[in-house]
């Protein structure tokens, strides 16, 4: 068992990023959802507010310059797991990924997420 | 010897916190000049999270969760009554109907067995393929014991595969949940393709409504405390331009602004996050949960076919069919009519739906349908010897069921204490010596004893034929029973091969 960082920097991502946010492996009682700071409207909307929640994904393009903040919010029953990635992509091309795996010994709250530095024009 | 009493710091301290509340950023935060500022945002909210955190489990990239006041009512508590109801007649009537064969249920799953669902446009389709362990036929067993054929009834016992009885089951259920549906049928939150359905949209709109306004507000904070953070950041002015814009690279008055722009960040971060772990209130609550229970009493419409396929040491050959009709009173297809006759989904709706629907909520009747016909195949057997011969016509039976329900107490968020069903049921039989036409009717009460499934049941069952009805020769009989939740059992693997 490890101290581990539920969030992450990033630093010099170029304008134009694109920040994918997918939720996986899935077991038990899980409600989460993804939020995006600036409020940028996600393309895929994932409806993430249900319980039994299912493999899902949601993107949404970086605005910049700036800080962004990509943050997920999860609540877990007891017992239950879960992994988040986070993947910013440039033109077609990953350059960053994250990802945290979860799991409750109680039932459990918790937020994870990266704080990204977007530079350059648009 | 005396010391010098010093004078107490706390009034400072109180000065200082009166003077600055949200300070969240410790002295050393921040501090550490090659950082960025995103760097210095992610130290403080992970700092927040450390002063709480209970790590749960480890990973390449790291992993966390934070221990928090325990949610008072989960989702799962909710959809799982729905879901669970899925294909699954028996949850309609008592279960003591199941456990005392009753309705014709069979107990027990020796043998191979296949089940799978198939999705299909209007509902889903199940195919349910059983080969069970096999007994000689009880009327040839019959025959054998009356002709004491002892050693030829040993003989043929053995000479039983478990192969030999077969019984395939194909179910269809309705499944129509679309905005357009006027009528929403079945019960399901998700479809096979994992797709939300109209029970999971309304459930969810519903969560968005209650939760709504709070986090609105704690997200509008944050959405503003970063938007300052950033316009802070971006109109500082850096110490070498040509330098990647660092903490040690902004000059030191705009520092100190931005770092108190960061705490006023994370001071609405954390704020939010406790909105949103905040469960819901409790009047909000109780109403809330009751969507559960207006999805279980669904209609639901379910056609079954089976064919039974025996060996002529087992019994006879067989096919049938089964039509049945379930529903509750207060469902959600009320609450739509209710709403769009009030103007649309809205929580004041929903809690005058619920207003209007309180004693049909508090009662909880359920009836259901069930007609079915069965034919049974001729049988002719010859023992090779010739001494012993049985030869049946074939027979059919229709059977018509009504049963009703209602619960006697619920617990304040609608779970069922207690529950009192009443069945009757018509068979006509012709072509079979062994049966006749006749009515059934029963009478169960069931309590529920604790959470985990155990229940205990009581039976009151008449006949108007009792001399077909086993070991009774009285027109009333009294029945009881306990009845335990198992985990199930998964379904063996028809593909590998048998040893």
């Amino acid at each position: 068992m490890q101290a581990t960082k539920p969030f992450h920097s990033v630093n010099n991502i170029p304008s134009g990023a694109t920040l994918t946010v997918t939720a996986s492996n899935i077991s038990g009682n899980v409600q989460a959802d993804a939020h995006f700071m600036p409020g940028a409207e996600p393309v895929d909307e994932v409806d993430w507010t249900l319980q039994q929640m299912e493999a899902g994904t949601a993107q949404t393009p970086l605005p910049g310059p700036g800080i962004s903040i990509a943050r997920v919010r999860v609540a877990m029953a007891q017992g239950s797991q879960a992994r988040f990635d986070m993947v910013i992509k440039h033109n077609g091309t990953q350059i960053r990924r994250k990802f945290w795996e979860l799991a409750a010994d109680s039932n459990t709250t918790a937020r994870i997420g990266l704080v990204i530095d977007v530079v350059g024009g648009q | 010897m005396f010391m010098k009493r010093s004078k107490p710091a706390w009034p400072l301290a109180l000065l200082l916190l009166l003077l600055n509340p949200a300070s969240v950023l410790a002295e050393s935060d921040c501090e550490d000049e090659t950082k960025t500022w995103a760097e210095c945002i992610a130290e403080l909210l992970n700092r927040q999270n450390d002063a709480e955190a209970l790590i749960k489990k480890s990973a390449t990239e790291g992993a966390n969760a934070t221990e928090v006041p325990q949610r008072e009512r989960s989702w799962e508590s909710l959809i799982g009554s729905a879901t669970a109801s899925e294909l699954n007649l028996e949850d309609f009537l008592s279960p003591l109907l199941a456990n005392l064969d009753i309705d014709g249920l069979e107990d027990g799953e020796d043998g191979l067995r296949f089940k799978r669902n198939f999705p299909l446009t209007y509902g889903t389709l199940a195919l349910d393929v059983q080969a069970k362990q096999a007994e000689l036929f009880p009327a040839l067993k019959m025959k054998l014991d009356e002709m004491d054929e002892d050693d030829l009834e040993e003989e043929l016992s053995k000479e039983i595969n478990n192969l030999d009885s077969v019984d395939i089951n194909v179910s269809f259920s309705i499944d129509r949940f679309g905005e357009d549906n006027a009528i929403w049928w079945g019960r399901r939150f998700r479809t096979r393709a994992g797709a939300p359905t109209g029970y999971a949209n309304l459930a969810t709109k519903m969560f968005m409504m209650v939760k709504a306004p709070e986090m609105q507000a704690s997200e509008k904070a944050l959405q503003q405390a970063l938007d300052q953070v950033n316009k802070l950041i971006q109109q500082s002015k850096p110490v070498d331009p040509n330098k990647p814009k660092t903490i040690g690279n902004t000059q030191q008055d705009d520092r100190t602004e931005i770092k108190a722009a960061i705490e006023r960040f994370a001071a609405a971060e954390k704020a939010d996050f406790t909105a949103f772990s905040k469960p819901l209130d409790e009047k909000k609550d109780s109403q809330y949960f009751k969507f559960g229970n207006l999805v279980a009493n669904q209609p639901q419409f379910v056609v079954t076919a089976n064919y039974s396929l025996q060996d002529e040491l087992v019994g006879r050959d067989s096919w049938g069919a089964t039509l049945k009709y379930e529903v509750g009173q207060a469902n959600v297809n009320g609450l739509r009519r209710y709403c769009k006759k009030k103007g649309g989904f809205t929580l004041e709706n929903y809690a005058e739906f619920l207003g209007s629907q309180d004693k049909a909520l508090q009662k909880n009747w359920r009836i259901s349908f069930t007609g079915s016909y069965k034919w049974v195949d001729s049988y002719d057997y010859m023992s090779p010897d010739n001494a012993v011969t049985l030869s049946l016509d074939e027979s059919q039976e229709w059977d018509v069921s009504l049963a009703a329900g209602r619960s006697i107490r619920l617990t304040r968020d609608g779970t069922e204490v207690n529950r009192f069903d009443l069945e009757a049921k018509y068979q006509d039989v012709t072509g079979d010596t062994m049966k006749q036409g006749r009515l059934n009717a029963t009478a169960t009460f069931t309590q529920q004893i604790n959470d985990s499934g155990l229940a205990f049941s009581t039976s009151l069952v008449y006949s108007n034929r009792p001399e077909f009805r086993g070991d009774v020769d009285e027109e009333l009989s009294a029945r009881a029973g306990l009845r335990f939740r198992l985990t199930p059992r998964k379904p063996k693997d028809t593909s590998q091969p048998q040893g």
